[in-house]
């Protein structure tokens, strides 16, 4: 087996591709480093990486069922939702439903596996669709969970939602900082990556990938194309279910209102964003999507436009100029000061420009999936031996 | 599983109202070479797609070798052994050569799962509603089985692949394709592609290979290699090769048998001297719908 870099090259090679060898080593070195230190920050940093690293979960997620086997799915919030859920339902004291509480260590591993069931049962139904009917059948399967939530309230106590849920311990410690929880969904989405990297580079992956690419070929090269779409299904909807089971003790308020399809449309922005069927795509397209819209809001940023407040003298001079020079009569700049409060205010017409910009810029996303090269053996493409072993 | 025999018998496809094939009768030995020609819309493609279970025949039964196989699923008829190409190349565009051949060992890659005889649908949905539904407990145990091996990577799952690419390369060497194991297939030249497609039906291990026009847009001296390499697949590894083509060169020089086709109704059969004195498919070919389509008149 060759080292994993060398299975990575590509004609078609994306940025991280292009970075030389050696500094690869040194990125990781560098991401690695960010994540451990990470939770050094404030609380109010902290809650904005654990919601970066709660989508890049979900994001990973979805990504086997967009990216790698091109299924559309836009209901992706019901298992992100059904994970919280399990977890609330068995953790909360004011679960109507059920007294006492289970350990939360056996509903996380239920909730992974409630999850690819309910993967498959979505999965079933919408098997001989494709394309935009697939995307509008699955967005009313996610609205149909939120509202069965909603209307369960015997069982989810509806729209009041359920609270105070026993926080999961480790040998009697609880679980309970911003960071700890931080530590918590960064191991998930790190066992999700792995998970999906790995699958990606099987048989099972190239059955998904064939299957998104041509449905009917797949199918005559001997590809059980239901089975595979709807272990497709499963895999990412276990994942959502990961990251809901995680989140839920987290907000420690599960509650349909926060289910909607702006949840889904979110992860599979993000998806799009950041390049299907890359996971530094995932990475990048929740720091942007996830990420920013919080920055925009914090007081640090709002301190550090307090100290263009030379570009703002400069800029009413200018105006001042030019009301000098026609009838015009234009506003001058609002002080320095207030930048921070009207940004966080108007952050979401900042954000829309950024993405449309990206959207212009790179077409097919921040870090198109690298095509991945099946080069087993040690030689490069120029000099490989006909009928070479492994 | 080298070679297995192909036949039909009353087969009948019909779209709301067209007959695309109308009672065709059709016997290919186990090894033979076996051309099938017409005219364009003669219904070729379509009895690919019938055989391949594509397309669901209206009428008529299909068998491979003693075991019947119209009703069944692409993937299953897959299984059994019978493998095919496009008329307009279909690979999997974005993936690399070796990658599409590996898609086509996904089988083997997988120990076999549908070796051996596959239920038929009865027709009845309930009943076959049933059946499914007892296999289900052992397909979702072999689904998560699956995942697990990938995941982990689990020895037996590492040989399967190391196997398998071993395999793939030796494929794509055997049809020229050696050192192109890494392009992308959509930037492949276009004789290549061709080519990449049979090594992919050939990575099933086929017992029957159907190509339909692999010559079609290639000049004379591609078509001869391509004619070669159909010969030397047939001889090296027995398969049983139905061949849809346009030019007589090609129909003439390597097929042992000919069908031909026209308006969904088999028209004549036999060798190739029989079937080019034959009236009808001269009339077919050079009658009232002269040199219709890729049609070199049967000169
Ligand atoms: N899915 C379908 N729905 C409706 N009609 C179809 C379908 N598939 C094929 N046909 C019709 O069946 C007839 C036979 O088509 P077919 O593609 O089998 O011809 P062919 O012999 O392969 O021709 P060519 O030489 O042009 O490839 C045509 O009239 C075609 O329009
Ligand atoms: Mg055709």
């Amino acid at each position: 087996m060759p080292s994993p870099a060398a299975r990575w090259k590509d004609a078609r090679a994306a940025s991280w591709d292009r970075l030389p060898s050696a500094a690869r080593p040194l990125a990781w070195l560098i991401l690695s480093l960010v994540v451990l230190f990470i939770p050094f920050f404030d609380d109010v940093w902290m809650r904005m990486f654990f919601l970066v690293a709660l989508y890049v979960t979900l994001g990973i997620g979805l990504n086997v069922v967009v990216g790698l086997a091109g299924l559309l799915d836009l209901g992706f919030v019901a298992f992100f939702a059904l994970g919280a859920y399990l977890v609330a339902i068995f953790d909360s004291p004011v679960s109507p439903a059920v007294n006492g509480t289970v350990n939360y260590w056996v509903l996380l591993p239920a909730a992974v596996g409630v999850g690819a069931l309910f993967g498959v049962l979505l999965g079933l139904p919408v098997l001989p669709l494709r394309g935009d009917y697939l995307a509008i059948v699955t967005l009313g399967f996610g609205e149909i969970v939120r509202i069965l939530l909603l209307n369960m309230d015997n069982i989810t106590r509806g729209s009041s939602g359920l609270y105070e849920l026993e926080k999961p311990a480790v040998a009697g410690y609880r679980v309970d900082a911003v960071s700890e929880f931080y530590v918590m969904i960064v191991i998930a989405a790190f066992v999700a990556w792995f998970a999906t990297a790995r699958l990606r580079d099987s048989r099972v992956g190239r059955a998904w990938e064939a299957i998104r690419e041509d449905e009917d070929v797949a199918a005559a090269m001997g590809i059980n194309t239901v089975k595979y779409k709807l272990m497709a299904f499963a895999t990412g909807a276990s994942i959502g279910a990961l990251g809901g089971a995680i989140n839920a003790p987290f907000i420690d308020f599960v509650a349909p209102q926060s289910f909607t399809l702006q949840v889904s449309i979110n992860v599979l922005a993000l998806v799009i964003i950041g390049g299907m069927g890359s996971t530094q795509g995932v990475i990048a397209g929740a720091l942007i999507l996830v990420g920013v819209p919080e920055v925009l809001q914090f007081e640090e940023t709002a301190n550090l436009l307090e100290k263009l407040g030379w570009l703002r003298d400069g800029m009413n001079t200018a105006i001042d100029g030019l009301n000098g020079l026609s009838p015009m009569n234009l506003a001058k700049l609002p002080p320095a000061d207030e930048w921070g409060e009207k940004l966080a205010l108007y952050r979401f017409i900042v954000f829309g420009a950024l993405l449309v910009a990206i959207m212009i810029v790179r077409p097919t996303g921040l870090f198109p999936s690298r095509r991945r090269e099946m080069e087993f053996a040690q030689t490069s493409d120029a000099e490989l031996p006909a009928g070479g072993t492994v | 599983m080298a070679s297995s025999t192909l036949r039909t018998a009353g087969l009948g496809m019909q779209f709301q109202g067209l007959t695309a094939l109308a009672d065709i009768d059709l016997a290919v030995p186990a090894g033979q070479i076996h051309g099938v020609i017409g005219p364009n819309g003669a219904g070729k493609t379509t009895l690919f797609n019938c055989v391949t279970g594509f397309y669901r025949p209206t009428t008529g039964e299909l068998w491979l070798d003693d075991q019947r196989i119209d009703g069944l699923a692409p993937h299953q008829v897959s299984g059994l052994g019978v493998s095919r190409t496009f008329q307009n190349i279909r690979l999997f565009s974005t993936m690399t050569s070796i990658e599409n051949v590996l898609v086509g060992y996904h089988l083997q890659a997988g120990g076999r799962t549908t070796a051996g005889r596959v239920r038929r649908p009865t027709g009845n949905r309930l009943r076959d509603g049933l059946g499914e539904l007892a296999t289900a407990p052992r397909s979702v145990a072999a689904s998560l089985a699956e995942i697990a091996g990938s995941v982990f990577r689990t020895p037996s799952v590492r040989r399967a692949e190391a196997e398998a690419v071993a395999r793939a390369r030796e494929l794509l060497a055997t049809l020229g394709l050696a050192g192109r194991e890494n392009v992308v297939a959509r930037n492949l030249p276009y004789g290549d592609q061709r080519r990449l497609e049979i090594a992919r039906a050939l990575a099933t291990s086929p017992g029957v290979l159907l190509l339909d026009e692999p010559t079609a847009g290639m000049n004379p001296q591609e078509s001869l290699s391509m004619v070669g390499l159909i010969r030397r697949v047939r001889d090296e590894l027995g398969t049983t090769i139905v061949l849809i083509e346009h030019q007589m060169r090609v129909v003439m020089g390597v097929c042992e048998y000919i069908t031909v086709l026209d308006y969904g109704r088999k028209i004549a059969e036999g060798t190739a001297a029989e079937v080019q004195r034959d009236t009808r498919v001269i009339e077919a070919y050079l009658g009232t719908r002269a040199v219709s389509g890729g049609g070199h008149g049967a000169a």
